[in-house]
Formats: structure tokens, C-alpha cells, sequence
């Protein structure tokens, strides 16, 4: 386990105390705006209740982006480097799988395709850390 | 680019953890200058300078 330095610490903290709160509250509005929309699915409110999670994920966005730019040099390098790679590896992706729609493969859904990028994003950022921690 | 890193913490017995702490930034960040994996940008270098009481130069070299 890597020692972590004091500053990383209080980032690390600061991280945690942004994080969550948002992040909880995106749930609970997640959950109480598909309930409403469940028990009232002709509500006026339909357009505002299905988009309203989005509003904390805002905050969740900013805690992420506030941790990046508390990070050192050499951490936002690799972050940057992986970054690049996983816009370019979802850009070849995403036009591959347009042409194969124009062929009549099934549409995806955006949801599901969005949430590839974090998993995707993590195994890109083991390959280029392993590049610089290469002995 | 190559540096004699190690050497001058070896001589302070620093730990890469102190270094890191030190200069404010990360173990890690320390670890791959020291292995000539990354090279720092200019002010990171000029702290080095500054804790070691070198130039640049007496740390870094082509």
C-alpha cells in the first residue's frame, strides 16, 4: 500500500466530504422522482422529476474535478494520459458500433453505454500507471 | 533525463515519503523521477534545488 503524504490525506478527506453528500442525495432523488413518476405518470412535473438526479450529479462532477486539480504534477500527467486514451478508446468504439447499427444491430442504450467509461476508465489508468512504475 | 535524486536523499537519510512530503507532492511522484521515469516540470526542480541547496544542473543532467 502506497504512504500516502499528509497533503494527499486532506485532499483524500476533502474528496470524501464533497463526494458523498451529493452523492447520497443523488439516490435518494433518483429513487423519490422514479417513485412519483410511477404512482403519476401523467404528471406535468414528468420532464423536471426524470432529469432532476442530474443536479446533484453536478456536484459530484465538481468534487471530482476539484480533487484533480488538488493533485501533483506527476498524478495529473497520468490522469490527463488516461483521460485522452479512454475519450479516444469510446470515441473508436462509439462510431464502430454506429456503423454496425446502420447495419441493423440494436440501438444501446446511453445509460448503460455511459456507465462503461468508469470501468473502462480504471483499467486504462492500471496500464499507464504499471508504464511509470516500471522499474 | 537522468538525476542523482536518490543519492542526495541517501545522503540526507530522507525517505522518499519525507521528500514527497517536503516538496508537496506524492511518494509516487517521487519514485518515478528518481527511476528517470518522469521528468519534473521547472518549479518541482527549483524546489528540489532549493531543499538539497544545489542547482539544477548538480541534479539534473542529459
Amino acid at each position: 500500500m502506497t504512504k500516502l503524504t499528509e497533503k494527499e490525506r486532506q485532499s483524500g478527506k476533502q474528496y470524501m466530504k464533497e463526494f458523498w453528500p451529493p452523492m447520497i442525495a443523488y439516490v435518494v432523488v433518483l429513487l423519490g422522482a422514479q417513485a412519483i413518476l410511477r404512482y403519476y405518470p401523467e404528471t406535468m412535473w414528468e420532464i423536471p422529476l426524470a432529469i432532476a438526479p442530474v443536479i446533484p450529479i453536478v456536484f459530484v462532477t465538481r468534487s471530482i474535478v476539484r480533487f484533480i486539480l488538488r493533485m501533483d504534477e506527476f498524478q495529473k500527467k497520468i490522469f490527463m494520459e488516461t483521460a485522452v486514451i479512454t475519450l479516444l478508446v469510446i470515441m473508436f468504439s462509439a462510431f464502430t458500433y454506429g456503423f454496425l447499427e446502420g447495419q441493423g444491430f440494436p440501438p444501446v442504450n446511453l445509460i448503460v453505454a455511459a456507465s462503461m467509461i468508469c470501468p473502462l476508465y480504471f483499467v486504462i489508468f492500471f496500464f499507464v500507471t504499471r508504464k511509470y512504475n516500471g522499474e | 533525463m537522468e538525476n542523482n535524486l536518490r543519492v542526495l536523499r541517501a545522503e540526507r537519510k530522507m525517505s522518499q515519503a519525507e521528500l514527497a512530503e517536503a516538496l508537496g507532492v506524492s511518494r509516487q511522484t517521487i519514485n518515478t523521477i528518481e527511476n528517470g521515469k518522469y521528468d519534473p516540470s521547472l518549479p518541482l526542480a527549483f524546489s528540489m534545488a532549493g531543499l538539497f541547496d544545489k542547482k539544477i544542473e548538480e541534479i539534473f543532467f542529459p
